[in-house]
């Protein structure tokens, strides 16, 4: 998939075969740069004081007015939680993807800073909060478990059993990029 | 695996489940390719297509022997077979996307507007006529056109419209408690159940 932006304000996602999946609505300013985040699933926005977070598919999850000018490029680190910016004014916005939210049955949990998670469970009105050492990189809810990833470590909680204070933790070397679920197993995939 | 290119992969490429993990081989788009979940070796089949693959999921029963895998390829056809001895069969065109349920044998998708759901998808390896009885068909207006299916938990399914927006599409409660009746198993209740429904 191809995102790219230009004098007309707007930003457009492509397929492989060169069809037009998306067209933005156009903005205020030109767009000044565009940038991938490296698992694919969001893209990132910038222009004029304005800072977008869109969908593979095209449309935003979020955006900001950062005070930097326009924003002429943009990196995320390989991990795909920060995003950093060179704004035309000389100033380099940072940002971090937050209010991350995932559903499950009763369960709902919520990243709210980069390193901490609320977990509700609207069965039992149960609020839980989940704070990390590191921030979070990813996060999978599916099948009574609940697994969280680290930049150095994952945490995988029992939902059913209700133990969120003592979950399984192992280390791992690199980010992982994705966390696929099954009933039994779950299989892990890192940058490397 | 050596070869594997992080940025070309997504959720719909890898599939887990309780014996075989299938992965869409990143060289080979028309290959899929299986490893036993216990040894990490390449299972004994892999499953091989005539066009390229783009999103495959494997359902999430205990059954090894009704473990089956269903694939969307690029020219949007939908796409069934068993993993332990494939046997490719077509079973929708048109096909935006597709969920198998998570705690069950059902099979959902979002074709041409519409919101297609098996109930058992077994059904297909006796009788075809058999497995379109056992199917609902529902018109889906309101998910539009690319709709991504992103949870099917239940008797309820999640759709992400290509606007952002969620959806939620429902199918009949009943085969559902079949399933759980079926698992318990309780075989006298789910007979109750079938008699209710029928009248």
């Amino acid at each position: 998939m191809i995102v790219s932006a230009g004098e007309d304000s707007k930003y457009r996602v492509w397929d492989q075969f060169g069809r037009q999946l998306y067209n933005s609505l156009p903005y205020d300013h030109v767009i000044t740069s565009v940038k991938w985040a490296p698992n694919g699933e969001v893209f990132a926005v910038g222009s004029f004081e304005m800072l977008r977070l869109c969908d593979k598919s095209g449309w935003s999850h979020s955006f900001d007015k950062p005070q930097a000018g326009s924003i002429l490029n943009m990196s995320w680190s390989n991990d795909g939680t920060i995003l950093v910016g060179a704004g035309g004014s000389g100033a380099v916005p940072f940002g971090y993807i937050v209010d991350r939210k995932l559903n499950w049955n009763n369960i709902e949990a919520l990243l709210d800073e980069d390193d901490k998670i609320t977990v509700i469970d609207y069965l039992h009105e149960l609020n839980e909060v989940l704070d990390y050492p590191e921030r979070v990189v990813t996060m999978s809810i599916k099948f009574n478990f609940m697994i969280v990833a680290t930049t150095t470590c994952v945490y995988v909680y029992n939902i059913q059993s209700q133990n969120w204070q003592t979950p399984f933790t192992f280390d791992v070397r690199d980010a992982i990029s994705m966390i696929v679920q099954g009933a039994k197993y779950f299989a892990i995939i890192d940058a490397s | 695996m050596s070869g594997l290119r992080v940025e070309f992969l997504n959720k719909r490429h890898l599939s887990i489940s309780g014996d075989v993990l299938a992965l869409i081989d990143p060289t080979k788009p028309k290959v899929v390719r299986v490893f036993d979940c216990v040894s990490g070796k390449p299972a004994a089949s892999q499953i091989e297509h005539s066009t390229e693959i783009i999103e495959m999921d494997l359902n999430q029963i205990e059954m090894a022997s009704e473990r089956k895998m269903c694939f969307i390829d690029s020219n949007r056809d939908m796409f069934l077979t068993k993993v332990h001895k494939p046997e490719v069969q077509k079973i929708q065109s048109m096909v935006d996307s597709f969920m198998w349920n998570e705690s069950n044998d059902m099979l959902s998708c979002i074709s041409d507007g519409k919101h297609v759901t098996w109930f058992y998808p077994n059904a297909i390896y006796m009788d075809k006529d058999l497995m379109n009885k056992a199917r609902a068909v529902k018109e889906a207006p309101e998910v539009g056109k690319l709709a991504q299916m992103i949870s099917f938990t239940g008797n309820l399914c999640e759709v992400r419209r290509l606007d952002g927006g969620l959806a939620t599409l429902c199918v009949s409660p009943y085969p559902r408690v079949l399933y759980e009746h079926m698992e318990k198993p309780d075989f006298e209740k789910a007979i109750r159940l079938c008699r209710f429904v029928k009248e």
